[in-house]
């Protein structure tokens, strides 16, 4: 014999599904636990999940930096050029700086594929929800670690790149400074 | 017992988030815990800056003498040739890089 639905009969179930959402939600967030103690993470030490947080926000901001390091880099090769223009123009050898700039883009290249590898470690998000909190540690550490190794490498080159050009440029106007007396 | 299914389960529902929320707030209790304030300032009222508009007073033309003043000349800009526009810029901007990088916090650890 159907039974007729109304409220009484549904309010049971509906009271037992809500219970069965707040238990899920309270044992899959971990901002609701009570604590967070450290734990030991090869390569990273005693961290508790804030601190995996944190760090994976700290990459992110390297990140960004980084970003804006490679368009100035950018800037500074085009203003270069100009710069190579000028002295062509005026006839002088500029052979020196345009071995500089080539060099200099090339490393810039080099920095911007490493960039790659690291923006698809953010991309992935490997260990962390969308609002950076710490699904799987040991995931988390991971996407850490190399998300550290490659800004760090790319970090270098950058250091390597800016230092090598300035090197060059300055030869050259030493040089040139030569040339004009 | 004279208890129906759904009052039945209403009951133990009400039980359960009653429990759930006693457990929550033990875990916000060491967010509520009162934090030490700041004593007022202790500012003297003798030492507080005030404005006093001084008085209008009318600075005395001096009077004109035989030989007129030279104009003051106006100082102008510096200019930069083009070459030197060009290599300064190029200075100051490998100095902007360099000065980003050496600033960036390559520490991660919190």
């Amino acid at each position: 014999m159907p039974r007729k639905l109304n409220f009484h009969t549904l309010l049971g179930p509906l009271v037992a599904l809500l219970m069965v959402l707040t238990l899920l939600l309270v044992s899959a967030t971990p901002a609701f636990a009570d604590d967070d103690p450290p734990k030991p993470i090869p390569g990273l030490g005693k961290v508790s999940n804030a601190d995996l947080t944190s760090m994976y926000k700290k990459l992110r901001a390297w990140y960004d930096s980084q970003a804006i390091v490679i368009r100035e880099s950018y800037e500074l090769a085009k203003q270069f050029q100009t710069v190579i223009d000028f002295y062509k123009k005026k006839g002088r050898d500029v052979t020196g700086l345009e071995t500089a700039l080539v060099r200099f883009n090339d490393e810039i290249i080099k920095a911007e594929a490493a960039r790659v590898y690291t923006n698809s470690l953010f991309t992935r998000n490997a260990g962390f929800n969308g609002f950076f909190v710490v699904l799987d540690r040991s995931l988390a550490a991971q996407t850490i670690l190399e998300a550290r190794t490659s800004l760090k490498g790319t970090h270098m080159d950058l250091e390597e790149a800016v230092r090598n050009l300035k090197r060059d440029y300055n030869a050259w106007r030493r040089w040139m400074l030569g040339y004009q007396n | 017992m004279n208890l129906q299914k759904p009052s039945f389960f209403l009951a133990l529902g009400l039980v359960l988030l009653a429990l759930l929320s006693a457990c929550g707030g033990n875990g916000d209790a060491r967010e509520a815990q009162p934090s030490a304030t700041l004593p007022p300032p202790q500012v003297r009222v003798g030492l507080l800056p005030t404005f006093t508009p001084e008085p209008a007073t009318l600075t005395p033309v001096p009077e004109a003498s035989g030989t007129p003043t030279p104009a003051p000349q106006v100082q102008a800009w510096p200019t930069l040739d083009e070459e030197q526009y060009l290599l300064n810029l190029i200075d100051s901007m490998i100095e902007k890089i360099e000065r980003r990088l050496n600033n960036t916090n390559t520490d991660i650890r919190p």
